[in-house]
């Protein structure tokens, strides 16, 4: 069955044509979006072509990802062979459910990065006592420091809009934030990781977040 | 929030922990069972889960160990021609495997063989249906197994340029607008997501903007 590659073929064989792609119904997603770019088929057709048991689809796919659920995996667990295991089996339970996959509940890349996250914090859970010190954690550390993550600068808008409004709360509440939305720490695993007492964690968490609400939503309409 | 509600006041202060995911026991349980009653504290839960997503998608990158691919996808293949269920944890998901399983037996001459002993859910059989007009092939129409179903078209040589409007009559007789797409000297290659299980859809037609039907595809049941 030639399922994407199909698709992919004829995007590049039609160069030089205005978009060809006209805006959809919009009960449903129109899914070429971009041509001559690595992101010339969207994620939901490669999902398409997954759930269709297209070969080129599954391949693209997780070139297209793995260094996101790897990076995001390493990151949370801290060891390079428990953060495979992970991202491998965040992999195979997208392949497994992209044919049930619904679109309009949320973007593929939030969906594929919440699995890989939820993963990563349950084979914590189970193979470790004691979580990594903030200290080492790569994520923890770039925002202590201002420093947008690799890709970040030259990624979506959205992407940037988060990175700045992350970057413009208090270093203590941007460290709390980003300990338990990105590595799934509880209120009180961050008052003793981050030694203070836990109605300090849960406010600095609160009020992070809030602020972070208003900054990320403020422009959207 | 300028909510006055004692209960909504008292969950405004661990909403954030719920919507990142950990927040436990019995606090866990008091929102769950109050946003489940209060669009207010719901809509604020879903902003706030929107914020953690973005703060999730910010996490940095990692090359994965080199083979990281090829062991990915051995797992996977190996996976799909074994018996997938094993892999299947809880009723609910064996559930959807059964309903996965069912579409893609029940329907379509045309779907792929598939061995009854080795059901797979990865990938269930799509229904491929030949688009044809005045018994000539003009291209190939693919419904993924499921709810919603992918449909993915494809036209080659079809003869004509221009604005192809796809449509899916389903068996109850009701019309969906799939959507618009443009076929470009005779190709075009598309895929959509349509609100209907695959097992529902009795045809699919391809017309132009004046309503003229280029092609169609009848679903044998
Ligand atoms: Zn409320």
């Amino acid at each position: 069955m030639r399922g994407a590659l199909a698709l992919i073929d004829f995007v590049r064989r039609a160069p030089g044509e205005s978009d060809p792609w006209p805006d959809p119904h919009r009960t449903i997603r129109v899914v070429i979006r971009r041509r001559d770019t690595d992101d010339e088929v969207s994620d939901e057709t490669l999902l398409s072509g997954i759930a269709l048991g297209d070969n080129e689809a599954t391949l693209l796919f997780v070139r297209r990802y793995q260094r996101r659920l790897f990076g995001l995996a390493l990151g949370i667990v801290g060891d390079p062979g428990i953060a495979e295991d992970v991202a491998q089996e965040a992999f195979l339970r997208i392949f497994r459910h992209a044919a049930v996959y619904d679109v309009r509940r949320a973007a593929v890349s939030t969906w594929v990065l919440t699995i890989t996250r939820n993963l990563a914090i349950d084979a914590l859970r189970v193979r470790r006592a004691t979580p990594v010190a903030p200290g080492d954690l790569v994520f923890v550390n770039l925002v202590s420091r201002d420093t947008p993550p690799e890709d970040v600068a030259a990624n979506a808008d959205e992407a940037a809009r988060a990175w700045t409004a992350l970057t413009s709360l208090p270093l203590d509440q941007r460290r709390c934030v980003v300990l338990a939305a990105v590595y799934g720490r509880t209120a009180a695993e961050i008052a003793t990781s981050e030694s203070i007492p836990l109605g300090t964690a849960k406010s600095r968490l609160r009020l992070g977040m809030i602020r972070l609400r208003d900054a990320v939503f403020e422009e959207m309409p | 929030m300028t909510n006055s509600n004692p209960e909504c006041v008292e969950v405004s202060t661990v909403l954030s922990e719920f919507a990142l995911g950990i927040l436990t026991g019995r606090e866990r349980s008091r929102v769950l069972a109050h946003v489940a009653l209060c669009p207010q504290c719901r809509g604020e839960l879903d902003a706030l889960s929107a914020v953690g997503d973005r703060l999730v998608e910010l996490a940095p990158r990692a090359e994965p160990p080199v083979g990281f691919e090829s062991r990915l996808l051995d797992r996977y293949h190996g996976e799909s021609a074994r018996q997938p269920v094993r892999a299947l944890r809880g009723v609910a998901l064996v559930a959807a495997a059964v309903v996965l399983v069912a579409a893609g037996f029940t329907l379509g001459h045309h779907a792929p063989t598939q061995r009854p002993n080795t059901p797979s859910l990865s990938t269930a059989a799509p229904i491929s249906e030949a688009l044809t007009s005045a018994g000539r092939t003009l291209g190939q129409v693919w419904l993924s197994a499921g709810t919603p179903t992918w449909i993915y078209m494809s036209f080659d040589d079809a003869g004509w340029s221009g604005t192809a409007w796809c449509t899916v009559t389903l068996k109850n007789g009701h019309v969906l607008d799939v959507g618009v797409f443009n076929v470009v000297h005779g190709y075009g290659a598309w895929a959509a997501q349509v609100n209907a299980a695959s097992s529902a859809v009795r045809s699919a037609r391809v017309t132009d903007a004046k309503g003229h039907v280029l092609a169609s595809a009848t679903v044998s049941t």
